[in-house]
């Protein structure tokens, strides 16, 4: 027997499918973005703990959403915001990052001058990503997607007190705004020709419009200006002068912007070949280059940045090799993984430290390595290919999976090789690899229902290509030649603020020195 | 090829430039130096004026911050007026002067202009020809620098600098003409440079036209321009057989005058710049008239003459000292004032224990804290025990240097299993988790691997950053337990016998146990090392143990402790009157900074009798820290503030687990004095964590060799500690590593702020400020020594470090012979009363 005046399940299901959960979502994180303003000036970590438990709230409501969105659906009704399982996915990465970031800012600002602006500007970005990843319609998306660039640029100069940090927001500044330029005029040019139309209905209304290279085209260039894609990659490295949460939020959201822009706008971008081989030459160039600079980079926050400008390369060349769900899955595992990285990277001291403390290598005989090397190579394959026998749910991608599996289990053998190790190591690909592509086979089709699938011959050619150029750059690194090589690449990728040392030559502001010295005499 | 005289004078020119940088010793073994260490011959005063002259960084706080203080009672007139004497010992018996209808004293006229000065901010003069004629070149060199010397010394990269084993000038001249951001002129001229670095210093040098008596100064320029590059350079080219080695002074000036004439070569200059005015101090003059307006008086010319010539005695540059020296003084004479009171009656009783701290600041919350609880006493004594070594862990890793930056470590004691199938299981259980790391960095650091690795582990990666966010205990806890499983401690011993001789062992314990004036023993004697637990922090090795490196001490009491226990030792010690009673035992303990836990080492080693004293004191220690926890508890951000004592324990763990932490604890920040002598004089006195203690017997020392040892050694690393928090404040851009929100990690070398740029000097803005509040008081070392004052004066003089450190004012030197005497000033002329003015002693009674 139902209870008249409980909302029933049906009613419950209606609300949070439809459009509501992310508006509320929305409107939660604009809530602690106004305490935050409000309450900044006077009580810094108020600002920082209502950012926090603003982005934790939309967090739990987006949660909450996802199970009946998930398991029924999308909602047919109109609005600004759209909750489906795309992006109901981006809005749960956007909140957790926003509420991780923000809290981990709670105390690592502490006592910082910059705490209620990167609390405010934190803010301000979550509730943008928010409103961009559940956007409905194309002028929706714009406005929200020039919002985060803005925020982003806030939060690069939370410090403008330091050179490198100013240099840092100019370059990101204009990098975003030329991507921007090219996005608005894409929408322009949508808008005039099917007004604002609903990003699901895209496909059904452009039809073979004559400008649909020139549109795609744009969104393209759009999306390589925000992922730090070749030629536009320059700005990223620069944005190191900021509080690392600042990196945080860069990495695992703002640089997603323009995977998530292809995914969304892929009814329109997927049906130009120029548009997706553009983003396939970009991507591409860019893998490359940018896991070349990662590998000579000595210094732990600039192989991160570079390690992302690599893993945005791939999500932009699986964007145009026809697959936005595997960018999906990619763009958000990877964002969770190097926000974690970056709010942790001042443990490479630490960490330096331990590895020298651990049992040392064992000299390992060249016909032992030799055999490790051939297992590391082959064990993977053989797991790979019977998985694939029995659910044929992967494409040329799977070599990456091949290639990490690989050099893990050479990795974990490498110290001393035994057999204990390889029957670890066997354990654990066993499991782990089959484990991964069934769940990303699972989650992609889930995303992306019938969408095109990479099998054809120039998605393995391309693929074939971008692994090849990448295991020779790998390999190039241990012989001489690579002198030149890694000249340029040092060379190229190395960031040169212009003006000069930051001095700030008064640490402290006369009227504030002595009433808050801890240890003072009384006097 | 020049000739040979040539290239000895600029050998030589490198040297005498390089004296002043300071050295930058690697992250992963923090040792503090004074960043002016090279300047120790000149007076404290000249020293931060050739700092400014160079670095263009500040020596003292800024005047305005004085003022403040002034404002606010830290320095109060009796504190001017003390500074002043000493400075200008006749100058305040002057009559003074008239401006307008007002008769000022000379103190008056003075203390006003120290208020109203106009304040010229620092300004680095020396410059390079590059920053003469065209700056952007100048940023180009530092540019080139930061890249090359980062891609040399970094450890991390997966794609290491080609030819890094040849050394460092050669590496990069292979490179350098390979640059392709580098117009194609420069490069070439990079092409053709000399083989070696010498070489190619010297033809530059020639090419930018600098004559040879010019040579020591223009390079100085140029170290001073980068001076964490150039520290590190100069610290690799000073150790020899090390890893690092290969990067050396000649060849970071080679590269630098190289890339600075092929540049300047290529380079469009403009005008030679004019040097920018130099923002004249005001004349005596111009200062009067700012007095007579401060106070609103209309004096005529010749009273502004005259009160010229009052103010004119005390140059305008010599201001901001004077300001510091009254600053320190207020300190100093409560301190002494504090000292000088009646001593508590001596415990009658024999101790039931007796602990041995570090002498580090510390240390004196928890003795104090542990004194209050029961019949213990505490002893003061450089944290490494005496025993300088290499150490090597029980899994047989790289060892770790264990003593001050002083000693050369003359053994590698290594761990040893006490129980060997136990101590197995442990270490496959390191090689394990090591197994694991290697895999995950050989994953992370490939072209082909990681972006697999990126979205498997995000998933488990987004969830554990959100727990260690959320409740930082709790993670730590469930990381900890799972090492725990992997790899369960055993029980092991440390392997002293082993490795050094029995004389030397005894000689070891003898030194140690008379230098602390340790020589009446209890059952128990603990000696307590320490050590700090933070996570994230790359300036975790800043908060653990200076004498031991930078490292936690536990090995190095673990050792003495093993000495101690030897009856061979105990035998050897007989022989030289030191009897140790049998029923005595030496137990090693670790006191951890951050979390006020202390813990005993190799518990099974205690011999049954004294279970129930162990377990006593064991209690009593924790007792001790939970309040010292609750003490420090409230000068840190974020804290519950003056909560309950349960509370605040546990937010000391927190904080050690917490990865957003940035304020961990406050480590040696507050440290101004150094006393020597017995716990008596200090006992029952809370002296706020800003005192290093040692102990000193002067019975047991007569002929001044404890004495010695105590002022050349522990003090002079005190006095490192010191100089590294000074200048870490008042110069936070030069010798202070700015803001750790920015940090980015150099593997073990050191970090940059944000993408690149010079490795950064010193400490952290966090380890001594909160945002623009300073917790660092930065005020010269003060060291009190009760000891007769002969005994002193002969230590003195044979020490010309001492002359030196006292004598220049880097050090300020306040002795008494006994209890009840009173406390005396060392000067170069002999001791003078250290006067605790009537009116300040009413104050603070």
């Amino acid at each position: 027997m139902q209870i008249a005046y409980l909302p029933s399940y049906e009613d419950v299901r209606e609300v949070l499918v439809s459009a509501t959960a992310p508006v509320i979502v929305v409107a939660l994180v604009l809530l602690g973005l106004l305490v935050a303003v409000l309450a900044g000036a006077r009580r810094p970590r108020a600002a920082a703990w209502a950012g926090c438990a603003a982005a934790t709230a939309g967090f739990t409501v987006s949660a909450v959403a996802a199970v009946p969105v998930w398991l029924h659906g999308s909602a047919t009704a109109a609005g600004p915001l759209v909750a489906d399982r795309v992006t109901i996915a981006l809005l749960l990465l956007v909140c957790g990052v926003g509420a991780i970031a923000q809290g981990f800012a709670g105390r690592y600002l502490a006592g910082d001058p910059r705490q209620t602006w990167f609390a405010a500007a934190a803010g301000l970005l979550t509730a943008a990503s928010a409103v961009l990843v559940t956007a409905a319609t194309v002028v929706v998306f714009a406005v929200a997607w020039t919002v985060v660039g803005a925020a982003l640029v806030l939060l690069l100069a939370t410090y403008p007190h330091l050179s490198a940090a100013r240099d840092g927001a100019r370059r990101a500044a204009r990098a975003l705004l030329a991507g921007d330029a090219a996005l608005w005029v894409a929408v322009a040019s949508i808008v005039t020709r099917w007004g604002d139309v609903e990003l699901r209905r895209l496909g059904a209304v452009v039809g073979d419009d004559p400008l649909l290279p020139v549109i795609s085209c744009l969104v393209v260039v759009a999306a390589l200006a925000r992922s730090a894609q070749v030629p536009f990659h320059r700005w990223l490295p620069a944005s190191l002068a900021a509080p690392t949460p600042v990196s945080a939020l860069l990495h695992a959201g703002v640089v997603n912007g323009g995977g998530v822009l292809l995914v969304r706008l892929d009814p329109l971008v997927g049906r130009s070949a120029a548009a997706l081989w553009l983003a396939v030459v970009a991507g591409a160039l860019t893998l490359v280059y940018a896991a070349a600079v990662m590998l000579t980079k000595p210094d732990v926050k600039g192989a991160l940045v570079w390690s992302t400008t690599a893993q945005m390369g791939f999500m932009i060349l699986t964007c145009g090799l026809g697959l936005p769900a595997v960018a999906l899955f990619h763009l958000i595992g990877h964002g969770l993984y190097k926000a974690t990285l970056f709010l942790g990277s001042g443990s490479a001291v630490d960490h330096h430290r331990r590895r020298a403390a651990a049992p040392p290598a064992q000299p390992v005989r060249s016909a032992r390595r030799a055999v490790t090397a051939a297992y590391a190579l082959l064990w993977p394959a053989v797991v790979l290919a019977t998985t694939v026998a029995l659910r044929p749910v992967t494409g040329p991608l799977a070599v990456f999976a091949w290639a990490t599996a690989a050099v893990a289990i050479w990795g974990l053998m490498r110290r001393s090789p035994s057999w204990r190790s390889a029957v670890a190591a066997a354990a654990g690909v066993t499991v782990l690899l089959p484990a991964y592509i069934l769940l990303a086979g699972a989650a992609t089709a889930a995303w992306a229902p019938g969408s095109r699938h990479a099998g054809t011959a120039a998605a393995a050619a391309v693929v074939a290509v971008v692994v090849a150029a990448l295991a020779a750059v790998n390999a190039a690194r241990h012989t001489r030649a690579a002198r030149t090589l890694y000249a340029w690449t040092v060379s190229t990728a190395h960031v040169t603020t212009r003006t000069g040392r930051a001095r700030r030559t008064r640490p402290a502001p006369a009227n504030e020195m002595p009433t808050t010295v801890a240890w003072g005499v009384p006097s | 090829m020049t000739d040979p005289s040539a290239r000895a004078a600029f050998r030589a020119a490198v040297t005498v430039a390089g004296r002043i940088l300071p050295m930058h010793y690697p992250l992963e073994a923090f040792i503090a130096v004074n960043p002016l260490g090279g300047l120790e011959e000149l007076p404290f005063d000249r020293a931060i004026e050739a700092a400014q002259r160079w670095y263009g960084a500040a020596g003292t706080l800024p005047e305005t911050s004085f003022r403040a203080a002034y404002a606010a009672g830290r320095i109060t007139d009796d504190d001017l007026r003390t500074a002043l004497t000493a400075a200008f010992p006749t100058l305040l018996d002057s009559p003074g002067a008239v401006l307008g209808d007002r008769h000022l004293s000379a103190f008056e006229l003075l203390r006003t202009d120290l208020l109203q000065g106009p304040v010229p901010p620092p300004e680095r003069a020396a410059r390079t020809r590059a920053e003469h004629r065209a700056p952007a070149v100048a940023d180009t060199v530092d540019a080139q620098t930061g890249k090359w010397c980062a891609a040399f010394t970094g450890d991390h990269a997966s794609w290491a600098m080609p030819g890094r084993d040849r050394g460092f000038y050669p590496a990069w001249r292979d490179l350098a003409g390979r640059d392709p951001s580098l117009p194609r002129r420069a490069r070439a001229a990079l092409r053709d440079l000399p083989a070696t670095a010498q070489e190619a210093a010297l033809a530059a040098l020639h090419r930018l036209g600098v004559p040879g008596h010019e040579q020591a100064d223009y390079l100085r320029a140029h170290l001073t321009r980068m001076p964490g590059w150039a520290a590190y350079a100069r610290w690799c080219g000073e150790r020899a057989g090390d890893r690092r080695t290969g990067l050396d002074l000649v060849g970071y000036l080679a590269m630098r005058l190289s890339y600075e004439a092929a540049l300047l070569d290529d380079a469009d200059c403009g005008e030679e710049a004019a040097a920018t005015p130099a923002v004249g101090l005001a004349s005596p003059r111009h200062r009067a008239a700012l007095v007579a307006s401060a106070l609103n008086l209309a004096a005529t010319d010749d009273q502004l003459t005259d009160a010229a010539a009052v103010l004119g005695a005390v140059p305008a540059v010599s201001r901001a000292t004077l300001w510091l020296a009254a600053y320190e003084e207020h300190y100093r004479r409560d301190l002494l004032h504090t000292l000088s009171g009646d001593a508590p009656a001596p415990a009658a009783a024999a101790p039931d224990a007796q602990v041995v701290c570090c002498i580090d600041v510390r240390s004196e919350g928890l003795r104090r804290r542990l004194e209050e609880r029961g019949r213990y006493e505490t002893f003061g004594f450089a944290g490494f025990f005496a025993v300088a070594m290499r150490f090597r862990g029980i899994a047989g890793g790289e060892s770790e240097t264990l003593c001050p930056a002083l000693v050369e470590p003359g053994h590698v004691v290594a761990e040893v299993a006490g129980d060997r199938p136990a101590a197995d299981r442990q270490v496959t259980g390191l090689r394990t988790l090591a197994r694991g790391d290697d895999a995950w960095h050989a994953a992370k650091d490939h072209t082909v691997a990681p972006f697999v690795l990126a979205e498997t582990a995000g998933w488990a990666a987004g969830p554990l950053a959100a727990v260690r966010t959320a409740a930082p205990t709790a993670a730590a806890a469930v990381r900890r337990r799972l090492r725990r499983a992997v790899a369960p401690p055993a029980e092991s011993t440390v392997d002293v016998a082993g490795v050094i001789s029995l004389p030397e062992r005894i000689l070891y314990a003898q030194a140690a146990l008379t230098t602390m004036g340790l020589t009446r023993f209890a059952p128990l004697v603990v000696l307590c090392a320490h050590g700090s637990t933070s996570e994230n922090n790359p300036y975790r090795a800043a908060l653990d143990c200076g004498a031991c490196g930078g490292h936690r001490g536990g090995p190095n009491a673990r050792a003495l402790a093993a000495v101690l226990n030897d009856p061979d030792v105990r035998d050897g010690l007989a022989e030289v009157a030191i009897t140790v009673p049998p029923g005595t035992w030496f137990a090693a303990a670790e006191h951890d900074t951050t979390t006020d836990r202390i813990q005993i080492l190799d518990p099974h080693l205690v011999p049954e009798p004294l279970r129930h004293v162990l377990s006593a004191l064991t209690a009593d220690l924790a007792a001790a820290g939970a309040r010292l926890a609750q003490e420090r508890s409230a000068g840190l951000p974020g804290s519950p503030g003056r909560a309950d004592v349960a509370r605040a324990w546990r937010h000391s763990a927190r904080r050690a687990a917490d990865w957003a932490q940035v304020y961990p604890e406050w480590g040696l920040a507050g440290n101004a004095a150094f006393v020597v002598g017995p716990r008596r004089l200090t006992a029952g006195h809370d002296l706020q964590r800003r005192a290093f203690l040692h102990s000193y017997d002067p019975r047991v020392d007569p002929d001044g060799t404890a004495l010695e040892t105590i002022l050349t050694a522990p003090m002079v690393v005190t006095q490192w500690i010191n100089c590294q928090y000074y200048f870490s404040t008042v110069a936070p851009e030069v010798f202070g590593a700015g803001t750790k929100t920015v940090h980015n990690a150099l593997g073990g070398v050191g970090v940059l702020s944000g993408p690149g740029g010079d490795l950064r000097l010193g400490l952290p803005w966090q380890s001594v400020a909160v945002g623009d509040a300073l917790v660092h008081e930065p005020m010269r070392l003060l060291t009190i020594v009760e000891a007769p004052l002969d005994r002193l004066d002969a230590v003195i003089s044979r020490n010309p470090v001492l002359r030196r450190l006292f004598g220049n004012h880097w050090v300020a030197l306040a002795a008494r012979t006994g209890p009840g005497e009173p406390w005396l000033r060392w000067r170069p002329d002999g001791w003078q009363p250290w006067s605790l003015s009537a009116s300040h002693l009413q104050e603070a009674s």
